[in-house]
């Protein structure tokens, strides 16, 4: 058995001493004897109290002594504890798009044990549950198509539930499996760690080769002489010699009709209807026309200048593209574990502008796989230092002020001091009747 | 209380013991005491010129055949001496409560001395001064008295408060009055009065029992309260004490320099003494002619 809270254990044996003075003293009351030369004494005030130290009524000092230390390990959160490992870990793995999938399983697979907490992350953190959690792990699904991994949100989550560890483990040591990227860090990060008071042992993944990664595009609900498709197949031709490993469906027809279980699987569906008329996206009103659109992110700027027809926009999301007056072109918004990119950019099916270089970047740009817009940039040693840390491993009697619900053992203590202070009542009647 | 058998130890280990009275008595019987009266003892004290009128049966023939002078033979006369044992049979005496320690080693003194007296041919009485007035057995010769003060005591429950004084009143002057009390009640009362039977020739003596308890009221804390005057409560304490055996100690050595001013004799018998041993101190003629002296 282990305490959880053991100055509790403290208090109570403190207030029991209380207890047992205050019968004491309460039986320090002298009676009253007779003594005939009484009148010789000097005539000061009546002491209510004397320094004979006999105990009286021990059974209704049993009985309290008893209720203040039930109540006091029921405090102190006992726990039936088994064989505990010195060491209990809580496994965080990054889950964004851009870490080595198979390094981070392996990895995650190398500190990994039964018992310990597992979690992954990438915007925001979760605990992988369940008899065979690697075996989550393993699964495809289970890395998000989201580039940026929060290490404020999974920093966040490992510290709150660490204290689960505390039957299992005399120690608690974060792992942090994770590309450790700039782009992981924010202002929280430094705050979070401050909390949890040992070291971390990060395991640095290497980033996905071959980034931006090759990708397999498929148009669909499109004519062969569609623009699109052409530019399409311009595109996919500048990757040949990768492995195709990330599919991308582009859907030219109506986007509300556009088959979205495509992102189940951590997928990328481009919604760009060819006709937008009936493209089923929000119509402009005014129509205008825009002089130039620009599409991806620092560094990677596309621009196509030409003059586009603005009759409808994008539904609201993450602007992956606009005009030259500023407003959305085109949107990205994830949808379950993958994402939906919906372009109101028309492509005329005349001319010569999809078989320009500038347009060809642009559709490249457009379908391009969820989260591979911003290539992950190194930090420095002095944050990584920070993050490790330099401190012992937390041990988890440390971690008693973070734990939650009391036991079952606390509810039956709790239970048999309330069940002890009903008999209060009746001995103290009978020791009246006595 | 004792009972009356229980006395037995106490009168074997007195068996011989005088008592002598402090002072010349004017006796009526023949006794063991020193009389003031001359008269024809055979314990030769001194001669005297023959006067016209004296008894010519005391002439000293043989010096008035030696010498034809005539001389009167003077010898001293021995009485007997009343004695009235008084005890204080108030509440205070009946003290400690478990044991009685006080009032028993007051009824073994009585019986004690009455014993004493008695060998001695002396009238004894016994009179009890308790709760439920004055209980007097009048000084007798006869034997058997000694047990008809002893079946008294086993009668008699020491309680309320109770005065000595009124009891001075019953006594002839000249008898020896012998006072057993712890002398918490009416002590100017009772030594006014002892002083005026003093001086009309009595032979007092003013026994003081004092319990161990009294003297040593041990170290714990305690609320006491006087048994005679229920309303008075002390707390003893560590800080009170050291004043309590100042005035106790006190206190005593008032009574005794009182009673011995007034020409008593005073003896204080702590109530685990040997009953014997308290006896034949107050009636050794060593302590009488002490007191004597003192007074």
């Amino acid at each position: 058995m282990t305490f959880l809270a053991p100055w509790a254990l403290w208090v109570a044996g403190a207030v029991s001493a209380a207890v047992i003075a205050l019968h004491i003293l309460a039986s320090k009351n002298p009676k009253v004897v007779v003594l005939p030369t009484t009148r010789f004494i000097p005539d000061v005030p009546l002491r209510a109290t004397a320094r004979a130290l006999r105990l009286s009524d021990v059974l209704l000092l049993m009985l309290r002594v008893a209720v203040v230390m039930l109540v006091g390990v029921a405090v102190a959160r006992p726990e039936l504890t088994g064989a505990r490992r010195s060491v209990g870990r809580v496994v965080l793995v990054d889950r964004s798009w851009i870490v080595n999938r198979e390094e981070a399983r392996d990895s995650a697979a190398r500190y990994y044990e039964k018992g310990d907490l597992l979690f992954v992350y990438d915007s925001a953190a979760y605990q992988v549950r369940g008899k065979y959690p690697l075996a989550h792990v393993s699964a495809e699904r289970i890395f998000s198509p989201d580039p940026r991994g929060s290490l404020s949100a999974a920093l966040a989550a490992a510290i709150r539930d660490a204290s689960e560890l505390r039957g299992e483990a005399d120690s608690v040591e974060i792992v942090l499996i994770s590309s450790l990227g700039a782009e992981q860090f924010d202002n929280a990060t430094s705050t979070i760690r401050a909390l949890w008071p040992g070291r971390i042992r990060l395991v640095r993944l290497n980033e996905r080769r071959g980034f931006p990664v090759q990708t397999y595009r498929d148009v669909r609900s499109a004519p062969l002489d569609d623009p699109v498709r052409a530019a399409v197949s311009f595109a996919t031709r500048l990757d040949t010699g990768h492995i195709k490993t990330d599919s991308v469906r582009i859907d030219r027809g109506n986007s509300a009709r556009a088959d979205t279980t495509w992102t189940q699987y951590g997928l990328t569906l481009v919604r760009w209807p060819a006709s937008l008329d009936s493209s089923g996206y929000l119509a402009r009103m005014p129509v205008d026309t825009a002089g130039a659109v620009m599409a991806g992110d620092e560094g990677h700027r596309v621009v196509v200048v030409t003059p586009f027809v603005r009759a409808v926009d994008p539904p609201d999301g993450l602007v992956v593209a606009r005009w030259a007056d500023g407003s959305p072109a085109a949107t990205e918004r994830k949808m379950m574990h993958g994402c939906v990119r919906d372009v109101a950019i028309p492509i005329p099916s005349r001319g010569d502008l999809a078989l320009r270089e500038g347009t060809r970047r642009l559709v490249a740009a457009l379908t391009r796989q969820c989260g591979t817009a911003v290539p992950p940039s190194n930090v420095s040693d002095s944050t990584l230092d920070m993050l490790r840390g330099t401190g012992p491993l937390v041990t988890t009697r440390a971690l008693e002020s973070r734990t939650a619900s009391p036991g079952h053992l606390t509810t039956w203590l709790l239970a048999a001091a309330l069940a002890l202070l009903l008999l209060e009542p009746l001995l103290r009647r009978q020791r009246a009747a006595a | 209380m004792p009972a009356a058998g229980s006395y037995g130890s106490l009168l074997d280990a007195l068996r011989g013991v005088t008592w002598p009275a402090r002072r010349t008595i004017r006796g009526p019987a023949a006794g063991t005491h020193r009389s003031r009266q001359r008269g024809i003892s055979p314990e030769f004290t001194e001669y005297r010129p023959y006067r016209q009128g004296d008894d010519p049966r005391r002439l000293d023939w043989k010096l008035l055949a030696r010498t034809d002078r005539a001389f009167l033979r003077i010898t001293n006369d021995r009485a007997t001496l009343g004695t009235m044992l008084m005890l204080d049979a108030s509440a205070s005496m009946n003290f400690p409560l478990a044991t009685q320690g006080k009032w028993t080693q007051a009824c073994r003194i009585a019986i004690g001395l009455a014993a004493v007296a008695h060998g001695a041919g002396d009238p004894v009485g016994v009179c009890v001064a308790g709760e439920g007035g004055i209980t007097q057995l009048p000084p007798r010769t006869r034997r058997g008295v000694i047990g008809e003060a002893a079946r008294l005591f086993e009668t008699i429950a020491p309680a309320g408060g109770a005065s000595l004084e009124p009891m001075l009143s019953l006594v002839r002057p000249t008898q020896r009055i012998v006072l057993i009390s712890d002398f918490l009640a009416d002590d100017d009362a009772l030594l006014r009065a002892a002083r005026e039977r003093i001086t009309a020739g009595a032979d007092v003596l003013a026994i003081h029992v004092v319990a161990r308890e009294e003297l040593e009221p041990g170290s714990a804390a305690m609320i006491t309260r006087d048994p005679e005057a229920p309303d008075v409560k002390r707390s003893l304490v560590d800080e009170t004490r050291e004043g309590y055996r100042e005035a106790f100690g006190a206190w005593r050595a008032e009574l005794a320099r009182g009673w011995r001013a007034a020409g008593a004799a005073y003896f204080e018998v702590p109530a685990d003494e040997a009953a014997d041993h308290a006896v034949r101190r107050i009636a050794s003629p060593a302590a009488a002619s002490a007191q004597a002296r003192g007074a």
